[in-house]
């Protein structure tokens, strides 16, 4: 299998399958653009992405790289988030600082898998919580004043119907 | 270890991640996380909202006519949520798999009726009705409390029947309240009577406690004062067998005449003012006969509240920016016909205009929030100030009806009327300014002195044969 080097934001080189480099529709428009095949030696630069994150994106498009390209936006799929692999959640088994650095980098490298998975665990953590609740999982700042929380509960109070 | 922004997650991702949620009760508790979220999720043409309503409505009733006066996803998904009520309906009515249209079944000697899913007890809401086929005998759209009965014996208003409901019965154009008649409605002689097909509006202002009524878009006046303060549902009673009635939250925003004035007042001076101005009529012209009848709508409607407050339902409001554009875009065309100096330098003014109309009303939202808070105070103060032509004290030289403020206004869009109304307007501010000075906020007073300036100078310098009028 040929090799290339992808080189992260923080300098450290990683050495992947071309196969594992495709699965990033990023990384697989350049290698196209610029005709690389295999290694040249010269490093890819992966920038946005640091070593620890990048290692993480590696090891998840190496395990996942003979899985079916998944379809694009199909409306009439119904959204499940119960259908994520145990090696998936054991996987993203991990604080939600690094959590969001690998969707960051998920976007970035555009990998709909990665970004899929990830964004399922998020909303997972999401689902059943108060918004006080979700800004403490997340460590976000509320920026609302308590009349600005009244007035959005009040224009959207439908939404909490049955 | 960079800290994880999670309230600075780009829109995209923010979106992507409460596409998985399927409760819309863990969406709005992400809208209340903080601000960048709330703005991302609030966004009517957010693929969340796209999402929702795929998955809660049946795409036939996507497709049908029920919801085509709700162009945004979320706001035909808020309509469901608002629709009747299976639990609080007689049983005698049935709702129909659509979730918007319920089915009265024909049962003899039995009125029935049908509230909506959510009361109200503060804001402005409005809604339509809509009946298919015959009225029958009675026939009464209004409001009930949770108490209101919905069904009873024989043919009778019922929404209107008990202390609980309000309602305008359609067939004799009555107000119902607390089993009397309590007035003609529409307050006039010999007012028309509810056709098929007409197209009923409810509006509920629980800041002023009052309900009116919109028939064709035309407002037809307060129905109810002095309402309760308790949630409000909107209700109708029917006796016809097999008649179906449909609902339909509208989602809108107040915003207010003034919008409507400083278009008005902008392209009204300009055209309306202009003695030789045939060819310049055709883009207008077009416009305002094909396209632009939300402004001849709204200046029909007068001010329901005290404020001065007016409905503009929020994709009204965005086909008005787009039919400014267009406006523009057709001068702009125009341009090159131009045969003379003095229509080129119009021309060019007008463009100007409205392209400045265009980036101010629909570029920069705070301006148009100035422009809202202007035309309460504006018109606040029009209402109060001696400068009505019913004010036995104005100065204003008298006119008939239909040419007098704001209607001078619309007469001149039609061309009805043309430069021969400028030392009327020119009258009416200066009659008003000082009360605007007095009572408004400098922004208000600002826009006012700048769109009457603007118009002042058009004026003068278009025409040199009409007397200089003093602003």
């Amino acid at each position: 299998m040929p090799n290339i080097k992808l080189q992260s934001s923080d300098g450290e080189i990683f050495e992947v399958d071309v196969e594992v480099a495709r699965m990033s529709n990023t990384l697989r428009t350049m290698l196209d653009d610029l005709g690389i095949e295999e290694d040249d030696g010269e490093p890819i630069p992966v920038q946005n992405v640091n070593s620890a994150i990048l290692r993480k994106v590696i090891q998840w498009a190496t395990y996942h790289k003979n899985d079916p390209p998944t379809p694009e936006d199909d409306d009439a799929r119904e959204k499940r988030t119960d259908d994520i692999s145990s090696w998936d959640a054991d996987f993203l088994k991990v604080d939600q600082g690094t959590l969001f650095e690998i969707i960051l980098a998920a976007n970035y490298l555009d990998i709909k898998g990665l970004l899929d998975v990830t964004c399922k665990t998020v909303a997972n953590m999401i689902r059943g919580k108060t918004p006080e609740e979700i800004r403490k999982t997340f460590n976000i700042k509320n920026d609302f004043t308590p009349q600005e929380e009244e007035q959005i509960r009040r224009e959207n109070e439908w939404c909490e119907e049955k | 270890m960079v800290l994880a922004r999670w309230d600075y997650l780009p829109s995209n991702l923010i979106e992507l991640i409460v596409a998985n949620l399927t409760d819309l009760h863990d969406v709005l508790s992400c809208m209340l996380v903080c601000k960048k979220w709330y703005y991302t999720l609030n966004d009517e043409r957010s693929d969340i909202w796209r999402i929702f309503c795929q998955n809660k409505l049946s795409k036939a009733v996507l497709k049908s006519n029920v919801l085509s006066s709700l162009i945004s996803c979320k706001a035909k998904l808020r309509a469901f949520y608002y629709s009747w009520d299976s639990n609080e309906c007689s049983r005698n009515i049935y709702i129909k798999p659509n979730g918007f249209t319920l089915h009265r079944n024909p049962v003899a000697q039995s009125t029935d009726a049908a509230k909506g899913k959510i009361g109200f007890l503060t804001g402005r809401h409005c809604w339509e009705v809509c009946w298919d086929g015959p009225l029958g005998t009675v026939a009464v759209v209004g409001i009930a409390t949770k108490e209101a009965s919905v069904q009873a014996q024989g043919y009778v208003a019922l929404i209107g029947s008990n202390p609980h409901s309000w309602g305008w019965n359609l067939v004799e154009n009555h107000l119902v309240h607390d089993g009397h008649c309590i007035g003609s409605y529409p307050r006039l002689n010999n007012a028309p009577r509810y056709q098929t097909g007409d197209r009923l509006r409810i509006i509920l202002d629980c800041e002023s406690q009052t309900l009116a009524f919109e028939r064709d878009y035309e407002f037809l006046g307060i129905a109810f004062y002095s309402l309760p303060r308790k949630p409000l549902y909107p209700a109708v009673s029917a006796v016809y067998g097999n008649t179906e009635i449909s609902m339909n939250m509208n989602f809108f925003h107040f915003q207010t005449i003034c919008i409507v004035w400083i278009l008005v007042i902008i392209i009204q001076f300009i055209d309306g003012c202009q003695i030789d101005n045939k060819m310049m009529h055709v883009c207008l012209h077009t416009y305002l006969e094909r396209d632009f009848s939300i402004i001849e709508e709204l200046l029909k409607r007068p001010p329901y509240s005290k404020n001065g407050h007016i409905l503009i339902e929020e994709s009204e409001y965005e086909d008005m920016c787009l039919k400014i554009d267009e406006l523009k875009h057709c001068y702009e065309r125009m341009m090159s016909s131009c045969i003379s100096f003095v229509q080129y330098d119009h021309m060019k003014r007008v463009i100007k205009t409205l392209r400045s109309l265009y980036e101010n009303l629909c570029g920069q939202s705070f301006l148009i929030r100035y422009l809202i808070e202007g035309g309460y105070c504006i018109e606040y103060i029009r209402q109060e100030s001696i400068c009505l032509d019913s004010n036995p004290n104005n100065t204003i030289p008298s006119l008939p009806e239909r040419q007098r403020w704001p209607f001078s206004l619309t007469s001149m869009f039609r061309f009805e009327i043309g430069h021969q109304i400028c030392p009327y307007l020119s009258s009416f501010n200066q009659c008003l300014s000082p009360f605007i000075d007095l009572r408004c906020p400098e922004t208000t007073r600002e826009l006012w002195n700048k769109s009457m300036n603007t118009i002042g100078v058009i004026i003068m310098l278009l025409y040199a044969n009409f007397p200089l009028v003093e602003w």
